[in-house]
């Protein structure tokens, strides 16, 4: 862990950079050419060959005030830190062993003590508990130590409740090796980087104190003093403060950069592998419309192409067509998805079966237009009521979506927002997109509610997602899927989280949208069960290929493919029917 | 039918107001209490009395001693606290050692001082915190965002007695724009009045501006990557809807959360930046008080602190139980 935090060219930097301030406070005092406190007539001197950096305001030497000053600046500093530690790591341990008691009372205290106006109090403690370094140092220590409170019951926490520490007691390890792998590996980096970070903040902390004169009484000489002796003189040499300055921000950076490094190398912000995740999941709709993009020729928008889809629409009723579809994977030039032709007609309901990473949701994201940043439609074309998509601006999928071609998923709570009113999230839909007002809109939604068997709509409309259960939050997101009266529904896997009865409830839902207001549905499942209750017409995909194309019939009860059969017998196998045979048979055994 | 609906919807509405302000009071009450209770202990522990500081030299201990039973000292420390507390709940801070006269006066006559300079950083550093903040998050990757990313960093390191020299020493004493120090009361003209708080207010904003930016940055790009935001973008909205219903009141709980800490910080970073600018305010009348050992000033100063922070995130809870109220569910 050592060694590869001392592998950050940044980490070396900050260590490199405290070294030196730190052999600085050690030996400035004896570096000093002049007495820090002797003054001269050289009132305010500009800096010359006898003083490096000039005098101040009694003609005292600057250079050797900053450097007998840096002694109580740096170790003030790293003294504040360390009673810190012991004040608040101490409780922060014993708040998850003592009781509920203690862990209330000292989860105030900590509270409180990270509430106050820190330097005001700071300020104020010093001085009235008699003004001397010590009082500044254990003042500021016990204000800063919160943080150690915090990231030591964290850490505490962690372990107290980790099984693999009681999984190793069982499998035997001595507790020095315990402590050593599993404990210390999780409660020194954090307490690392918050020593790092206060040490930089006390010696910001004890800067501002001295330079204040709290503390330590102006003769003696602290950066935070200079800084102080300056300030009135501003106007003859206003180039003073960076002297003190450039030793503070310095030294803080230092800090700063060995707990950034602690914290990179501990993986406690892991922001590298975050922002990778995050692109390679999901992403922001407009960069990937940008993307599709490639520059549409302005007279193509969808008014028009409207209006010349039309005959061919009504000659063959075809809303989608994709043909030879394939996605690839921008940086590894894997193809997730290879050759994908299907046609999607009026009232038709198509299903696409397979097991998870078979590409059927990579293909619905690219059908609705929002690929994730990484994939990128490399062959093919996508066509919607006859446009192809890959020409599709930003407004046209506005246009598109929710009139057009809308979707539904699994895992409803996370398609809503969570701080609007589910009801109002509806609501905003017919607002938006068709003008309605307030009263009109809601009346709508309360409508549309209603269609969807919510119970007590009006209540419904009034909560936060977080107030309701799956199976109400899958039918609040049809709602809002179906409010503009879509062409194309996409559910993809939208019941595989409910339970069983939901999901029954739910399908029939979309079956009987799909005869009312004449949906066509693509149906994503890995359930068969599900696929032969809504489809007409179903698409096996594996490994991002089509393996199987035909009617349910055909798939149920002639499947071509292996993986098909396979997929038919699994579920015949564990279905409700062996079960229930199994069932009859035992009956029958009692019989006899 | 229709009246059992309008009763749960009421009831919910209800519940839900109850659960934000029982919450908000569980959090607030223990740090007000425990607060003025540190404050007062603060005053015991110094060990201090205005024996000392009205007899000086000529403190014999026969005087002393009747001195201190003429203000109550030779009770018990509890007792003394309890009267104390009692007195502060009505409003009454004591009498300051130092001049005898109200500490609650003395107080009032600053307020307008400090507050003004907190209250200016206050605005300050949400308003460009939260327009760098969201231009980073915007912008993302971008060299728009590495800059505004290195910026706040580099301003969240800069303590802010640097700032206020800096400010001072370029706009005040090169470029004579503002005036270095000093207060005119808002009587004598707004400009007069303005121009004494700017430079303090920017340098106690620093602090604010770079804590909303980065917050508000991480907090607007992990909103960006929620599931609801393809789920407005599916209903057809625009990028702008998105952002401002979908994406801003999802992105700003951090921002707003880190702002009632901050205003701590503000109040407290008065101390140097008053010190700095020549302002008597709140903070140079705390240290001026404390250096005396006029302890009931420093107790005034400290309790009234302990209170606005205290309102302050009573006031910051409550709106984001408002913006966020799924945030209330663990309280």
């Amino acid at each position: 862990m050592f060694r590869r935090i001392l592998q950050l060219r940044s980490a070396r930097l900050g260590l490199g950079l405290l070294s030196a301030i730190l052999l600085l406070a050690i030996i400035g005092p004896l570096l000093a050419p002049y007495s820090p406190l002797a003054g001269s007539d050289a009132v305010l001197a500009h800096p010359t060959a006898t003083h490096l950096l000039g005098t101040d305001y009694l003609g005292r030497d600057v250079l050797s005030r900053i450097l007998c000053g840096s002694t109580v600046s740096v170790f003030g500093a790293v003294l504040v830190a360390l009673i810190a530690l012991l004040v608040g790591a101490i409780p922060g341990i014993l708040s998850v062993y003592l009781g509920t008691k203690f862990e209330w009372l000292s989860l105030r205290v900590a509270d409180t003590l990270t509430a106050l106006p820190f330097l005001l109090f700071a300020a104020s403690m010093t001085a009235l508990l008699g003004n001397g370094i010590m009082q500044a140092m254990v003042t500021v220590g016990v204000l800063v130590a919160p943080a150690y409170y915090r990231v030591s019951r964290a850490a505490a926490l962690s372990v107290a409740r980790s099984q693999y520490i009681e999984a190793a007691i069982l499998s035997g390890a001595s507790v020095t090796s315990i402590v050593r792998k599993h404990v210390w590996g999780k409660v020194l980096p954090p307490i690392a980087i918050v020593l790092a970070s206060t040490m930089g903040h006390g010696l910001v902390v004890v800067a501002s104190l001295t330079f204040l004169g709290i503390g330590v009484q102006p003769p003696q000489p602290t950066w935070g003093g200079v800084l102080a002796s300056d300030l009135g003189y501003l106007s003859y040499r206003p180039y003073a403060p960076l002297f003190p300055t450039f030793l503070i921000l310095i030294t803080v950076w230092g800090f700063n950069l060995i707990a950034d490094a602690i914290r990179d190398v501990a993986g406690e912000s892991g922001r590298v592998l975050l922002e990778q995740n995050a692109a390679s999941t999901l992403e922001t709709k407009q960069k990937s419309a940008r993307r599709a993009k490639p520059a549409p020729a302005r007279h193509d928008l969808l008014p028009s192409t409207r209006t010349r889809a039309a005959p061919a629409a009504a000659a063959s009723d075809v809303l989608l067509s994709l043909k030879d579809l394939t996605i690839q994977h921008s940086t590894t030039g894997n193809e997730v998805v290879r050759g994908l032709s299907f046609d999607l007609r009026k009232r038709r309901v198509l299903g696409v079966v397979g097991e998870s990473g078979s590409g059927k949701t990579l293909t619905c994201r690219a059908i609705l237009g929002t690929l994730p940043k990484l994939f990128q439609v490399s062959r093919g074309t996508i066509e919607l009521k006859g446009r192809d998509i890959s020409e599709f601006t930003r407004k046209d999928w506005n246009a598109a979506h929710g009139r057009i071609i809308s979707a539904v998923f699994q895992d409803p709570a996370s398609y809503l927002n969570p701080a609007i009113r589910v009801g109002k999230q509806v609501e905003e839909i017919s607002r938006v997109k068709n003008g309605l007002s307030r009263r009109l809109a809601r009346a709508h939604t309360l409508r549309l509610f209603e269609a969807l068997q919510l119970r007590n709509p009006q209540l419904v409309f009034e909560q936060y997602p977080h107030e309701l259960s799956g199976g109400m939050l899958q039918r609040v997101l049809i709602a809002a899927a179906i409010a503009l009266e879509p062409e194309i529904l996409i559910a993809d896997e939208a019941t595989t989280a409910l339970d069983v009865t939901v999901q029954a409830e739910i399908l029939d839902l979309l079956l009987d949208l799909k005869d009312k207001i004449g949906l066509a549905l693509i149906v994503v499942s890995h359930d068969l069960a599900v696929v032969a209750k809504l489809c007409d017409e179903v698409i096996v995909m594996k490994s991002g290929e089509v393996i199987e194309h035909g009617t349910v019939h055909e798939i149920l009860h002639c499947p071509q493919h292996e993986y098909t059969r396979l997929l038919v017998a699994e579920h015949n196998s564990y279905g409700l029917d062996r079960f229930l045979k199994v069932g009859e048979v035992e009956k029958l055994d009692h019989a006899s | 039918m229709a009246d059992v609906d309008l009763g749960s919807v009421t009831r919910l509405r209800l519940e839900r107001a109850a659960r934000s302000v029982l919450g908000a009071l569980a959090v607030f009450i223990p740090v007000f209490l425990l607060g003025t209770f540190v404050t007062y202990f603060l005053g015991y522990l110094s060990g201090l009395s205005p024996a000392h500081l009205q007899l000086g030299e000529a403190a014999t201990p026969s005087a002393v001693a009747r001195l201190e039973h003429e203000w109550g000292f030779d009770r018990p420390f509890i007792v003394q606290y309890v009267s104390w507390f009692g007195a502060l709940l009505k409003g009454d801070l004591g009498v300051s050692w130092y001049n005898g006269r109200q500490v609650a006066d003395l107080l009032s006559a600053r307020a307008m001082i400090s507050l003004s300079v907190a209250g200016l950083a206050l605005v300050m550093g949400t308003v460009t915190g939260v327009i760098l903040g969201t231009l980073a998050a915007v912008l993302q990757s971008t060299w728009i965002d590495r800059t505004i990313t290195a910026l706040t960093s580099f301003i969240s390191v800069m303590p802010s007695f640097v700032v206020g020299i800096a400010l001072v020493t370029v706009f005040a004493v090169t470029l004579e724009l503002l005036p270095s120090a000093g207060y005119v009361p808002l009587e004598d003209g707004v400009w007069p009045w303005l121009s004494h708080l700017l430079l303090p207010a920017v340098a106690l904003s620093f602090d604010t501006t770079a804590s909303i930016a980065r917050q508000l940055r991480v907090g607007l790009i992990s909103a960006y990557r929620e599931n609801y935001v393809i789920g407005a973008s599916l209903r057809g909205f625009s990028d702008r809807r998105i952002f401002f219903v979908h994406v801003l009141p999802n992105g700003i709980a951090p921002a707003l959360t880190v702002l009632g800490m901050k205003f701590p910080n503000l109040l407290g970073g008065a101390v140097v930046t008053e010190a700095i600018f020549g302002l008597s305010g709140y903070g140079k009348f705390a240290s001026d008080s404390a250096l005396r050992g006029d302890v009931p000033s420093v107790q005034g100063v400290l309790v009234v602190s302990v209170v606005l922070v205290v309102s302050f995130n009573v006031l910051v809870n409550s709106i984001l139980n408002r913006v966020f109220p799924s945030a209330g569910r663990g309280a």
